[in-house]
């Protein structure tokens, strides 16, 4: 395995055990956002398992539709934007005060050709924190080789065990689901990421091998679960074809790289012949070591509803919860419906943990000192105080912003500068000022 | 005003790390270990030599601040504390000093030189190793004795002892560890060292007391003889002329107040090198230049000139391995490399080893020419120079 260097080890978190769901969950609205066209109307009933989007949009060829949670009325759909991308909130009014959480479906057969285009009805598949949606990746292979697909169960932030806790409490499912999706697409190597100190490791082992799934023990080092730190240390080949920079898909190298949950929800399917519709979200919060809490909820469903500590309004969730782990989470944002008030936060359909955060204290920036950590920890080995000066000079420069190719916005860089210099901040600005001016260009 | 913005929004949504504090404290607690060996091996006077410079280093640095920001609206860059740590390394660089003035004006100056050179400028030339350079200057220059940093331990005045200090007897009859009652002064063998220290003096006759030179000068001096005529330096060694090497190492040693021990030096930069302040690929390309340079250099001998290496392949192999060892130790290198150098080096693994290499290389190769040990800091200075250059030699693993 090729090792880099870089990265922080950071304290593990305690696992949660994820129970099965309840047969019904209450559910009385819940949104999602849609990267096509929907293909609903206001008023529209529609059933739970039902495609929202046009999953044959031309400007969306290979994304999946995200599929309805719940039976229930089209209440609204509100256009707006993301960055560059036109997005739609397709919100249900659920038909009745609780739904069922998962959807009565005979599992497809991997070596079916229709059953991608089935999958992809039943979106979202969205997986953030890897690069690319898992259908987008499963289409972007599906007429070359595949060199392996691999479930990264190495979790995202340790102190956040979200990957590990999925894989303690269903291996079973984990390693059926990864191999389904080997199947599908033909992969020459089909393997699971895990921690080498993970608790029920041996369970794991065994129920790899009983799916024919490679299990690989490994460190976890923040942020090796990064795809381009997963592609370049596990993909296999050359090094050019190993490097991955930041915004690109793994399909792009010949890798299918799966989420637990992903694998999970296949694997269940398989195993009980129903489909979850609902998902397992995680709230972390701000002390350190004290344990997850997991509830499972509808995607889209407001998040007020997964845990009375995150408050009930959407003022209360501002500045208080980000979407993922307090290293690269985003900010809890959510469209204006008609009427120009925002909505009321969603659950996400990309990303299973919602962390609670407190903005720290930062004293003013000082010099740097030059004492070397940033570069030190960069897991990409750049050198993030000198592309800082750089950018100070210019932050359109072409060879500024061929490294930020590289930046995997990690934030480590900022959390061991001793100056508290917002470094990984200002790459980020100077990374939107090159697209900036690409866009203009 | 700083050059960085603040109070950008997260990610990351983590409190910092480190603080800068934190490592100008380190910086501190290194001096003050230094400081303390100090005190153990030369007294309260070495200690207070060492406060006022770094006294000195604070105030002006303090002073020059508040004159900036007043007049011109800049902030100072660096920290008082890390002032004040130069100031106090500044000390631990310089031999006891029976005339503070010299100590004084020495922390001045790193009070004045910190504001433009060092760690958190784009010359990062160590403020210490630029005043030494000075005083290297001036000594060479001719400057009047009190300001020049004399090889021994005491000023050009003649004091050796103090008014209310009294000696009676005869020294030669002093009588030390293991010696016979019937052991006469002029035999070598079964002489107590202070009558081998006493008889290897010009002007013992008629002088109450002698002055030695430092191991450090002596090797500086009469390095490029040791190697032509090895006996020579063989004899220096055992006859106590040449301090011994066991000496060097555990403490005591002539010089810097802060450089005697090899011992407390090696405890202080492993300990830096634990807070990740100093770095081993540093500390190891730099001696082992610095022992590469000891064999390299050339030495004029028969009436020509050959390296340093045919000389000692001439010698026992003891010998020349003594002869190596004893240039590392006897020099300000371990000072210079474990403690002084990880104050702007760069920030590049390939470039670290690279500044090692020069500044020990460069340390040996300044100290053979210039035949002064104050020379070994010029290196320091050429290698802190060009440590921005150096930070562009990273191998970058990801490249389009």
């Amino acid at each position: 395995m090729a090792a880099l260097g870089g990265g922080m080890a950071f304290q593990g978190g305690i696992t949660a055990r994820v129970g099965e769901p309840a047969e019904v969950l209450a559910a009385r609205t819940v949104w999602l956002p849609c990267p096509s066209r929907p293909v609903v109307a206001v008023g529209q009933r529609v059933s739970a398992g039902e495609p929202l989007s046009d999953p044959d949009d031309p400007a969306h060829p290979i994304q999946a539709a995200p599929a309805a949670p719940v039976t229930g009325t089209v209440e609204s759909i509100v256009p707006y934007t993301v960055g560059k991308h036109r997005w739609h909130a397709v919100t249900l009014r659920a038909a009745a005060d609780e739904s069922p959480t998962t959807l009565a479906l005979t599992p497809p057969d991997p070596l079916d050709r229709k059953t991608l285009g089935q999958l992809r009805r039943l979106g979202p598949w969205a997986q953030a924190e890897l690069g690319d949606d898992l259908i987008a990746q499963i289409r972007q292979v599906q007429d070359q080789h595949v060199e392996a697909v691999i479930c990264v169960g190495l979790d995202a932030f340790a102190p956040y065990p979200v990957r590990s806790s999925l894989l303690e409490s269903f291996p079973d499912e984990v390693a059926a689901g990864t191999r389904f999706i080997g199947e599908l697409v033909g992969a020459g190597r089909i393997e699971l990421l895990v921690r080498h100190d993970l608790d029920e490791l041996r369970r794991l082992k065994r129920s790899c091998r009983r799916s024919k799934v490679r299990c690989k023990p490994v460190d976890n080092v923040y942020p090796d679960s990064h795809p381009t730190l997963v592609v370049y240390a596990h993909g296999g080949g050359r090094r050019s074809r190993r490097m991955l920079p930041r915004g690109e898909s793994p399909a792009a190298r010949g890798l299918v790289l799966v989420s637990p949950w992903h694998a999970l929800r296949i694997g269940r399917w398989l195993n009980n012949e129903k489909l979850d519709m609902a998902r397992p979200y995680f709230v972390g919060w701000a002390q350190p070591r004290m344990p997850m809490r997991v509830q499972w909820a509808f995607p889209g469903q407001p998040l007020a509803q997964l845990a009375e500590a995150l408050g009930g309004t959407s003022s209360d969730l501002a500045g208080r919860a980000v979407l993922g782990d307090p290293m690269t989470g985003r900010r809890i944002t959510s469209p204006t419906d008609e009427t120009g008030k925002p909505m009321a936060p969603g659950a996400p359909a990309d990303e299973l943990l919602v962390a609670l955060v407190t903005e720290p204290a930062r004293d003013a920036p000082d010099p740097c000192i030059n004492c070397g950590w940033c570069a030190d920890v960069c897991p990409t080995r750049l050198q993030p105080i000198r592309l800082i000066e750089r950018g100070q000079h210019d932050a359109k420069d072409p060879r500024l912003q061929e490294r930020l190719n590289w930046c995997i916005d990690c934030g480590l860089c900022t959390h061991v500068c001793p100056s508290q210099i917002p470094l990984a901040q200002m790459l980020r600005d100077y990374r939107e000022a090159g697209s900036k001016n690409e866009s203009r260009h | 005003m700083s050059e960085f913005p603040s109070n950008l929004p997260g990610p990351p949504w983590l409190p910092p790390a480190h603080e800068r504090r934190r490592v100008d404290r380190r910086w501190l607690l290194t001096c003050l270990m230094l400081a303390a060996a100090a005190l153990v091996f030369f007294g309260w006077r070495a200690l207070l030599g060492v406060a006022v410079t770094g006294v000195c280093a604070a105030v002006l640095y303090a002073l020059i601040a508040w004159g900036l920001r007043n007049v011109r609206w800049q902030l100072s860059v660096d920290s008082l504390w890390h002032a004040t740590a130069l100031g106090l390394l500044m000390g631990l660089c310089l031999p006891v000093l029976t005339d503070l003035r010299l100590a004084a004006v020495t922390g001045a100056a790193i009070g004045v030189v910190a504001h433009w050179l060092g760690r958190t400028h784009r010359f990062r030339a160590h403020p210490v190793a630029v005043v030494m350079g000075a005083l290297l200057l001036a000594g060479m220059l001719g400057a009047p004795g009190t300001w020049r940093v004399q090889p021994c331990l005491l000023d050009e005045s003649g004091n050796v002892l103090r008014p209310n200090r009294l000696v009676l007897g005869d020294v030669t009859d002093v009588n030390e560890g293991a010696a016979t009652e019937d052991a006469r002064a002029d035999d070598a063998a079964s002489a107590t060292a202070m009558q081998r220290w006493w008889n290897l003096s010009g002007a013992h006759g008629d002088s109450d007391a002698i002055v030695r030179p430092t191991p450090a000068y002596q090797f500086a001096q009469h390095a490029h003889d040791y190697l032509r005529e090895p006996d020579r330096f063989r004899e220096a060694l055992r006859s106590g002329r040449l301090l011994p090497i066991s000496e060097l190492a555990i403490g005591a040693a002539p010089g810097a107040v802060g450089g005697s021990s090899l011992l407390v030096l090696v405890i202080a930069g492993l300990w830096l090198m634990q807070q990740r302040i100093g770095r081993p690929g540093v500390a190891l390309s730099a001696l082992l230049a610095a022992a590469a340079a000891l064999m390299l250099l050339p030495v004029r001998a028969d009436g020509g000139w050959t390296w340093a290496l045919a000389l000692l392949s001439q010698m026992h192999l003891p010998t020349a391995i003594t002869f190596v060892t004893y240039g590392l130790l006897a020099l300000p290198v371990p000072l210079i490399v474990l403690v002084l150098a990880p104050d702007g080096q760069p920030i590049s693994a390939t470039g670290r080893v690279l500044y090692g290499a020069l500044l020990g290389g460069g340390a040996i190769a300044a100290v053979w020419w210039i035949k002064r040990p104050e020379a070994a800091f010029v290196a320091l200075i050429a290698a802190g120079l060009i440590a921005r250059l150096l930070d562009a030699l990273r191998r970058e693993t990801f490249r389009a």
